[in-house]
C-alpha cells in the first residue's frame, strides 16, 4: 500500500484509528468496523482491497509516521499533519465506482474480466492455442460456462464488442486507455503499471486506483447489459446487503417486533440488532426505519445529554444491550443528517 | 515376417518387465518404426520439422519402454518429451512438479498450442475447484501435480482409475536428501510409482551430480546405473531399465566473455556502453529485484525498451513483461537469477551476468536462453573487484543456520511454516540429531563456497573459457577459434560476431496507444465500429 494513498485516507482533525481503516479496506463486516467506517466518512472504502496485507498497511503507516507526516496518539489512533483534499481520490476513484465493491467478489471478478476479454479476443482472430493469463481454477470455469452460454457466432460477438465499445466512449479517455491496457489478447499484449505510469505521467498508485475503479465500473456495466456481458460476472456479484441482514429488515419494515423476529427466527436478539445496525449503516438515510428502531423522543433525550461531535458521545457504562442498541442507532441517525 | 515373443526385431530388446502383448509394443516394430513414428507426433501436436538435442534420444528410450533420466538444461525442450510420449502412447501423463508457478506455466503453454486437457493440482485450488476437477480426471490427458498432493488418499484413489501411462518427476533434483530444494513430499515418489503400478517413467532435472542422480533413482527403486560422460552420453542397461541421458553443456553458438571493470561504476558504464551497440533482445542478470528494477528504469529512461521480471512482481505483471518480450515490444529484461523465466524465447541474442551466479552450473542455465534458435549470441559477465562476496553471501543464505537448527529443536510443536521448517521438521522426524544436521548444512554450506570458488576461477581463468567450463562437467573440449571465447583481460568484437548495432531507435519511453486503437488490436478491424 503506498504512503501517499493511506495518508489520503486520514484526517487532520479526527484521530482513526488505523486497524479500523485496514478492516474496511479489506471488508470486515462487524458493526463496530462499519460504524466506525462511517464515522470516518470511509465506509465507501469498504472492500476495495480485500488482499491487502497488515504488514503492507502498517508498513505504509511506519513510513508515514517516520516522515512525521502523520502522528500517533496515545491510544494508537493516527491524526495526519496534512490537509490532503479527498478530492484527488474521487475523481480517481469516485465514491459510486467504490461501493460497487461491497457487492463484488474482487479477485475473482478480476480473474474473470482478464480471461473472459482474452478468450474473446483470441476467438476473433480464430486462435485457440494461446497462453492464458495465469486465473485461478474457478475463472476458467466461468468463462467456459461464459463461452457455453451463448452462440458466440459472429452476430452475437458484434453485438459484445459493440456494447463494450459503446461503454467506453462514455468514459473518460483517460480511465479507457488504462482499462485496456490492462487487459492482454491476440496481437495486444497489455502494458505493465509501471508503463502506464511512465507513459501518462501519473504515480504508481494512481493507476492502481484508475484500475481499482475500472473493474468496478466494468462490473457495473456488465451488470447493465443486455447483449451477454451480463452472464460474465454475475455469479460473482452479491446482493446489496447480506441475506440475514435483509430477512430481519424486511420483517420490521412490515412492523414485526424485534423480540418476535428473534424468537420466530431462533437467533439471539443481539444478532437481530446486529442486522439492523449493518443495515442502518449501509443504507441511504431514507431507506431505513429508524422510527421502528428507536423513536423520536429517545433519540432526543440520548442527544441532549451528549456533546456536538459525536466521536466524543460516551455511551454509559450499566447500558443494557437494548440501551446501546438505540445508542447507536442516534448514533447512526445523527451521522447520516449531515 | 515372424518374431519370437521377446523380441521384436534385431535392434529392439524388450525390456524384461514389459510384456510381449503391452498395447505400447503395437505401436511400433523397428527402430525406423519409432523414429518415423516420433518425427510424425512432432509435426502434428507440435508443427516442428527437428528435434532439440537430447529429445529424441529421451523419447526413443520411453518408446522402447525403458524409463529415463534425462539430465537436460532448462529450456532446452524438457516438456516436450513427456508431452510427445503421452501422444504416443495414447495414455494419461501425470507430471509431478515442485513448483505452483511453473505447473500453471506449464498448463498456459500446453492450451497454447491447443492442448485443453491440461490440469494443475496443487494448493491454489480451493475445495470445490479441487473436487470438481477430481471427478472429471479421467478426461484429461496431462494431469500436472505436487508431491504435496499427491498424499492425499482421495486424489490418489482418483489418479489409479486414470490409467496412467506416463509418469513424470520434474525437478527431480528435489528428491535428493541433501540438496538445496529438498522437498521431503518427494521421497514418497517411490510408493506412489508402485501405487500406480510402476508406470513407465520419466525422471527430469536440469541439475544433478553424480550424488544426487543415486539419490534420484534409488529413491525412485530404479537402480542407478554409471553414466559415461560424453558430449551426449547414454547409458543403458536393460537389466536395470533406466536410460540416463545427459546433454553437453557446449553451446557452439553462444560466445563466452568475461569483462573485468575497475569500481561499480565503471561497470554501470560498461553495460550502458554495450547497451549502445549491441544486437538486441536480451536478459541481463541481476542479484536482486531492487537492482533488477533500478536498472529496468535506467534503461527505459536512455531508450532501451526495458522491464525487469523478478518473484516480487504480481502474476498479471510478469505475463505482460512475458508477452511483451515475446512480441519484442521489449527488447531487454533485467531479471534475477533466482527465478526462473516461463517463457521459451528463441532468439534471445544476449546474456549479461551484471551479477555473477554462485556456480558453474547456474550460469550454464542462464546463459542457455541465449542463441535457441541457433544464431550467434554471446554471454557476458562483468566483473568489479570484490564481486564474488555477493554469490557468497547468496549461496548460503537459504540454509538453516547454527542457531535456527538449535531453535527448532528446541521447540516442542514448531508451527511448519516455512520451506526450512518442512525441512528441519523431515530430519527431526527420521532421528537426525541436531549436531549431526549442523555439521550436514555446514559441509554443504562448505561445497556451495567450493562451488562458488570453482567459478570464480572460471571467471579469472586466462585459458579458453569453453574449455575450463566443459572440463568443470567432465567434459573433453573443443578446440578454440575466433567465435569461441574472450577470456578476462582480452578483447573481442561485437561486429566480427554479427552482434553489432549501430543505428538505434531510441524510444524516450513506451507510447501507450488510445484505447481506440488498443481496441481495434485486441478485437480486430472487423468488430470495431469507428461510427461509435
Ligand atoms: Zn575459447
Amino acid at each position: 500500500m503506498n504512503p501517499e494513498f493511506l495518508i489520503r485516507l486520514l484526517s487532520a482533525s479526527q484521530p482513526r484509528r488505523p486497524k479500523v481503516i485496514f478492516n474496511c479496506l479489506t471488508g470486515k463486516r462487524t458493526v463496530s468496523v462499519l460504524y466506525w467506517a462511517l464515522r470516518y466518512k470511509l465506509l465507501s472504502w469498504l472492500n476495495v482491497f480485500p488482499s491487502l496485507q497488515w504488514d503492507t498497511f502498517n508498513g505504509a503507516v511506519n513510513k508515514l509516521v517516520q516522515d512525521k507526516r502523520v502522528t500517533v496518539q496515545s491510544d494508537g489512533q493516527l491524526l495526519s499533519n496534512e490537509a490532503l483534499e479527498n478530492d484527488e481520490l474521487s475523481e480517481l476513484f469516485p465514491a459510486e465506482q467504490r461501493q460497487v465493491y461491497r457487492i463484488m467478489h474482487v479477485k475473482i471478478v478480476a480473474e474473470t474480466t482478464l480471461l473472459g476479454i482474452q478468450a474473446l479476443s483470441h476467438t476473433i482472430y480464430h486462435d485457440m492455442g494461446y497462453f492464458p493469463v495465469s486465473v485461478s481454477e474457478r475463472a476458467r470455469v466461468q468463462v467456459r460456462r461464459w463461452f457455453r452460454s451463448s452462440s458466440f457466432d459472429e452476430n452475437h460477438i458484434r453485438d459484445l464488442t459493440l456494447a463494450l465499445n459503446r461503454w467506453l466512449a462514455t468514459m473518460p479517455a483517460r480511465k479507457a486507455d488504462v482499462f485496456l491496457s490492462q487487459l492482454a489478447g491476440e496481437m495486444h499484449p497489455g502494458y505493465t503499471v509501471q508503463q502506464l505510469s511512465q507513459a501518462l505521467n501519473l504515480p504508481t498508485w494512481q493507476i492502481d486506483l484508475i484500475q481499482a475503479a475500472n473493474l468496478a465500473a466494468f462490473a457495473q456495466f456488465c451488470q447493465a447489459d443486455t447483449h451477454g456481458w451480463r452472464n460474465l460476472l454475475s455469479p460473482f456479484m452479491d446482493q446489496a446487503l447480506p441475506r440475514p441482514v435483509k430477512q430481519t429488515l424486511s420483517a420490521v419494515q412490515q412492523g414485526t417486533t424485534r423480540t418476535a423476529i428473534s424468537q420466530q427466527r431462533g437467533l439471539r436478539p443481539s444478532t437481530i440488532n446486529e442486522h439492523l445496525l449493518t443495515a442502518a449503516i449501509l443504507l441511504p438515510l431514507d431507506q431505513f426505519p429508524y422510527e421502528k428502531c428507536v423513536d423520536e423522543a429517545t433519540r432526543e433525550s440520548i442527544k441532549k445529554h451528549q456533546p456536538v461531535n459525536i466521536d466524543n458521545w460516551q455511551g454509559s457504562l450499566g447500558a443494557t444491550p437494548d440501551q446501546f442498541f438505540q445508542y447507536r442507532m442516534t448514533q447512526i441517525w445523527e451521522t447520516k443528517q449531515k | 515376417m515372424s518374431r519370437e515373443p521377446h523380441k521384436i526385431d534385431n535392434d529392439i530388446q524388450l525390456p524384461r518387465h514389459v510384456k510381449p502383448n503391452d498395447p505400447r509394443l503395437k505401436l511400433s516394430e523397428t527402430a525406423v518404426d519409432l523414429a518415423r513414428d516420433r518425427q510424425a507426433a512432432l509435426r502434428t501436436h507440435f508443427g516442428l520439422k527437428k528435434f532439440r538435442p537430447g529429445q529424441a534420444e529421451a523419447i526413443d528410450s520411453l518408446q522402447q519402454g525403458r524409463n529415463g533420466l534425462a539430465i537436460l538444461p532448462t529450456g532446452s525442450g524438457k516438456t516436450l518429451i513427456y508431452e510427445l510420449t503421452t501422444y504416443l502412447i495414447n495414455r494419461p501423463c501425470l507430471i509431478v512438479s515442485p513448483l505452483l508457478s511453473l505447473m500453471q506455466d506449464q498448463v498456459g503453454r500446453l492450451n497454447q498450442r491447443g492442448e485443453r486437457r491440461a490440469v494443475a493440482l496443487n494448493s491454489l485450488l480451493t475445495k470445490p475447484e479441487k473436487d470438481s476437477i477430481l471427478s472429471r480426471l479421467q478426461q484429461y490427458r496431462f494431469i500436472f501435480i505436487s508431491p504435496e498432493m499427491l498424499q492425499n488418499e482421495g486424489v490418489m484413489t482418483s489418479i489409479q482409475h486414470c490409467n496412467i501411462g506416463l509418469l513424470v518427476i520434474d525437478e527431480a533434483h528435489c528428491i535428493s536428501t541433501w540438496g538445496p530444494d529438498f522437498r521431503p513430499a518427494y521421497l514418497s515418489l517411490g510408493d506412489v510409482r508402485s501405487q500406480l503400478g510402476n508406470p513407465l517413467t520419466c525422471v527430469l532435472t536440469a541439475t544433478a551430480d553424480e550424488h544426487v542422480q543415486t539419490d534420484i533413482l534409488t529413491q525412485l527403486r530404479l537402480r542407478p546405473t554409471a553414466a559415461r560422460k560424453a558430449s551426449m552420453a547414454m547409458a543403458t542397461d536393460d537389466q536395470q531399465n533406466v536410460q540416463v541421458i545427459r546433454q553437453s553443456v557446449n553451446r557452439p553458438n553462444i560466445f563466452l566473455a568475461m569483462r573485468s571493470v575497475t569500481s561499480r561504476k565503471e561497470k554501470a558504464n560498461e553495460l550502458m556502453g554495450l547497451m549502445a551497440k549491441i544486437v538486441k533482445p536480451g536478459i541481463i542478470y541481476f542479484s536482486s529485484k531492487a537492482q533488477a528494477d533500478e536498472w529496468a528504469q535506467r534503461l527505459s529512461d536512455a531508450g532501451y525498451p526495458a522491464a525487469s521480471y523478478h518473484a516480487g512482481l504480481d502474476a498479471q505483471t510478469r505475463y505482460t513483461v512475458q508477452q511483451q518480450f515475446m512480441a519484442d515490444q521489449l527488447q531487454v529484461v533485467c531479471a534475477t537469477s533466482a527465478f526462473g523465466m516461463g517463457i521459451d524465447k528463441d532468439n534471445i541474442r544476449f546474456v549479461i551476468h551484471y551479477h555473477l551466479p554462485g556456480n558453474l552450473n547456474d550460469y550454464v542455465q542462464e546463459i542457455g536462453r541465449a542463441g535457441r534458435d541457433g544464431q550467434q549470441s554471446i554471454a557476458i559477465c562483468l566483473i568489479a573487484p570484490g564481486d564474488e562476496q555477493l554469490p557468497a553471501d547468496l549461496a548460503t543464505l537459504p540454509l538453516p543456520n547454527d542457531r535456527q537448527v538449535k531453535t527448532f529443536y528446541e521447540t516442542k510443536q514448531p508451527a511448519l511454516q516455512t520451506d526450512m521448517d518442512q525441512l528441519l521438521d523431515y530430519y527431526k522426524k527420521h532421528h537426525f540429531s541436531e549436531q549431526q544436521l549442523i555439521d550436514r548444512f555446514g559441509e554443504l554450506r562448505q561445497e556451495r563456497q567450493l562451488a562458488l570458488r570453482k567459478f570464480i576461477n572460471f571467471t579469472r581463468s586466462p585459458d579458453c573459457l569453453r574449455k575450463t567450463l566443459l572440463n568443470g562437467f567432465n567434459e573433453t573440449s573443443v578446440p578454440h577459434d575466433h567465435s569461441c571465447c574472450a577470456p578476462i583481460g582480452t578483447e573481442f568484437s561485437l561486429s566480427e560476431l554479427g552482434l553489432a548495432q549501430d543505428q538505434h531507435e531510441l524510444q524516450k519511453t513506451m507510447q501507450i496507444p488510445g484505447w481506440r486503437q488498443q481496441f481495434k488490436a485486441l478485437f480486430s478491424e472487423n468488430f470495431t465500429n469507428s461510427n461509435v
